[in-house]
């Protein structure tokens, strides 16, 4: 397969909690729509950046995508391969080609196995090589992420939360995935180890001619490593487009309220700042408002925008949005 | 130039951990002043000693921490010589601290009107109804809808932002003259972040309260504060106004934190990392603290420990070799 290609093709996708709500005595089952009809595709050697604040089901989609959580509706096309579709025996060896690292780097590490356990792992699973060549691939992924050879004995609570970053990386890239999840990789970290895990992502995707999926909340971290962004809110895409189109003409009205609320390290720029503070919360995912979702909160709405819930639609350069501003 | 009137002035502070392995030099040796309508930034990565600074002035450092030498001085009064007696009147009324998590400062078991009155009638002589009143018009001015309804409710039932707001109407209710923050928006979402930041901002600036504003976030602290002092290891190793820290660093910590952070408005094509680990705070060698990680490291600097030094109006910076025109 050649760059350019779409790798991952997510039509529709639909993931749904079943909960009920805190104190209702009654047996009242409520459905959460955590992803509520998500449409995106990536191509290889891409890195296409998700956006959104807590709750928008931006992790979900990444459970998804991996068959970790059910999708109650929607396909999932890697490499034209119906994910959905899959037995168990063939997603798992799918789960070669479609790695994942996650936030937290305290819990995604089993306390239990040494450095050399946890990345050796996944050749287990895989059965990919043995023996020798199993260590020789290990210390050659350890000098890949930048750690020493003589960490492989050691546990994980011996080590910085930069570099358990780096053994999960390690270990994702061991089975040589052809497509990376990053949930929030670098939340967890402190600013300056931040760059560093920031930067060896950037190489290691050089290096190895990876396609990522790149979730998180920082949209200064998602610029800087993203060639297209996806904003999400409340279960949709609300806006798609490439990275500097959507920085310069940001169109939905959720995407302007959100870059203007990111803080940026310059006090004569956030001086000169006009800051679009929105009001109200994020409501409930139990109550997801009729019509646009957002239009609890949007201070441009149209009546047409309380009825009808609009649809991602080109506006053109590559750029789609939901908005009843921009699609008549 | 006017001179503002100095509320808070810090002295040579040393807080110390004592564990089982050893002495943890938490805060070693800082000084700073907070004037009256001031917002300070207190920048730094975690373990850095920004938030023990900010439990210090308040003298809530937990076991088994202690504050082993400087002093404290709220207007001449030095807080560090007062007996717990005295400093709770202190504490709540002349200077109010609110933190992060506000789900595990606010009591989960007692309504906001509860939590709320209490601080009110522990610091003024306005009991009961008259403190509810107090309490419920505290609420709309920190934005929460429906006040009165909203006052009889639990922590749970509001949202980590309302939640927020409320922790700052506690802080606020008896008008203190310093409010310290301690990374308040580091667990709310951008945009919700973005209205507390306003609200405090508004709120402080009406009553007068000056804010000694405790965060790693370099972004919050170009668009909020006046002044920075940046912290590394337990010391303070720059402090100047904001737009001066900003655009003439002169500590390669400094340095290194503006250059490896990623900015919403631009893009890079790499960022330039601070290489290395913070060092471990036991028993700290007397030595600059940043020398193993400092592209521009010398030998002196690991001879001593360098001092702050005025190296302009108003700028201060700890490092032998801030007169060299490093970048």
């Amino acid at each position: 397969m050649s760059a350019g290609e779409t790798l991952l093709n997510v039509k529709n996708l639909k993931v749904q909690f079943l909960s009920r709500e805190p104190f209702t005595p009654a047996k009242k089952v409520t459905r959460i729509r955590a992803v509520d009809g998500v449409s995106f595709h990536i191509l290889k050697g891409e890195v296409l950046g998700l956006v959104g604040e807590s709750g928008c089901g931006k992790s979900t989609v990444s459970r998804a995508i991996l068959q970790l959580i059910p999708a109650c509706e929607g396909e999932i096309y890697y490499k034209r391969k119906n994910l959905r579709l899959l037995a168990d025996r063939d997603m798992r060896s799918m789960r070669r080609h479609v790695q994942m690292i996650f936030q937290d780097p305290y819990a995604s590490l089993n306390p239990s196995m040494t450095v050399y356990q946890t990345i050796a792992e996944l050749l287990k699973i895989h059965h990919i090589s043995k023996g020798q060549d199993k260590r020789d691939r290990v210390v050659e992924m350890l000098e890949v992420v930048e750690l020493d050879a003589e960490f492989l004995d050691r546990y994980p609570h011996e080590f910085s939360g930069g570099q358990r970053q780096r053994i999960s990386i390690a270990r994702a890239l061991v089975v040589h995935p052809e497509f990376l999840i990053a949930d929030e990789p670098v939340s967890a970290l402190d600013v300056s180890v931040q760059a560093q895990i920031i930067n060896l992502l950037q190489e290691l995707q050089e290096k190895f001619e990876l396609t990522y999926l790149f979730i998180s909340h920082d949209l200064s971290v998602v610029r800087h490593i993203s060639n297209r962004i996806a904003i999400m809110y409340l279960g949709k895409i609300v806006e798609l487009a490439p990275t500097d189109e959507l920085f310069q003409k940001p169109l939905h009205p959720y995407s302007k309220a959100l870059l203007s609320a990111v803080p940026i390290p310059d006090p004569v720029v956030e001086k000169k700042r006009k800051r679009i503070i929105l009001t109200g919360e994020v409501p409930s995912a139990y109550n997801i408002p009729g019509g646009c979702r957002f239009n609890t909160r949007c201070w441009k709405s149209l009546e047409k925008c309380f009825t009808v819930e609009p649809e991602m639609a080109e506006v053109g350069n590559g750029h789609f949005t939901a908005c009843h501003l921009y699609t008549t | 130039m006017n001179k503002k009137t100095v509320l808070l002035n810090v002295r040579n502070l040393h807080t110390t951990f004592h564990m089982m392995r050893g002495k943890i030099k938490a805060v070693n040796g800082i000084s700073f002043m907070i004037e009256r309508g001031e917002v300070l930034g207190m920048v730094g990565e975690s373990g850095c000693g920004k938030s023990v600074t900010g439990l210090s002035i308040m003298r809530i450092v937990p076991y088994p921490g202690r504050i082993t030498e400087g002093e404290v001085l709220l207007e001449e009064q030095n807080l560090l010589e007062l007996g717990e007696k005295e400093m709770r009147l202190v504490r709540g009324s002349e200077i109010a601290m609110i933190f992060q998590d506000p789900m595990t400062s606010l009591n989960p078991v007692l309504t906001i009107s509860r939590q709320l009155t209490e601080a009110i009638e522990t610091h003024t002589d306005i009991h009961r109804h008259e403190a509810q009143n107090r309490a419920i018009e505290l609420l709309k001015t920190v934005g929460i809808p429906s006040p009165e309804k909203r006052i009889h409710d639990y922590p749970h039932q509001f949202s980590g932002g309302m939640r927020q707001r409320v922790m700052i109407a506690m802080a606020l209710s008896c008008y203190p003259r310093i409010l310290i923050a301690d990374e308040p928006t580091t667990a709310l979402d951008v945009t919700i972040q973005a209205q507390i930041l306003e609200l405090m901002k508004e709120v402080c600036e009406k009553i007068e309260t000056s804010i000694m504003f405790i965060t790693h976030d370099l972004g919050i602290v170009a668009g909020l504060c006046q002044k920075v002092a940046v912290m590394y290891a337990g010391r303070i190793v720059e402090m100047a106004e904001v737009e001066e820290l900003y655009s003439r660093p002169c500590h390669p910590y400094t340095y290194g934190l503006l250059t490896s952070t990623p900015r919403m408005d631009r893009r890079e094509s790499r960022l330039n990392p601070i290489t290395g680990l913070p060092p471990s705070l036991y028993e700290p060698p007397s030595q600059c603290l940043f020398a193993s990680r400092c592209a521009y490291v010398e030998d002196r600097c690991m001879a001593a420990v360098p001092e702050l030094e005025m190296i302009g109006e108003r700028h201060t910076v700890a490092c032998f070799r801030s007169n060299d025109n490093l970048w």
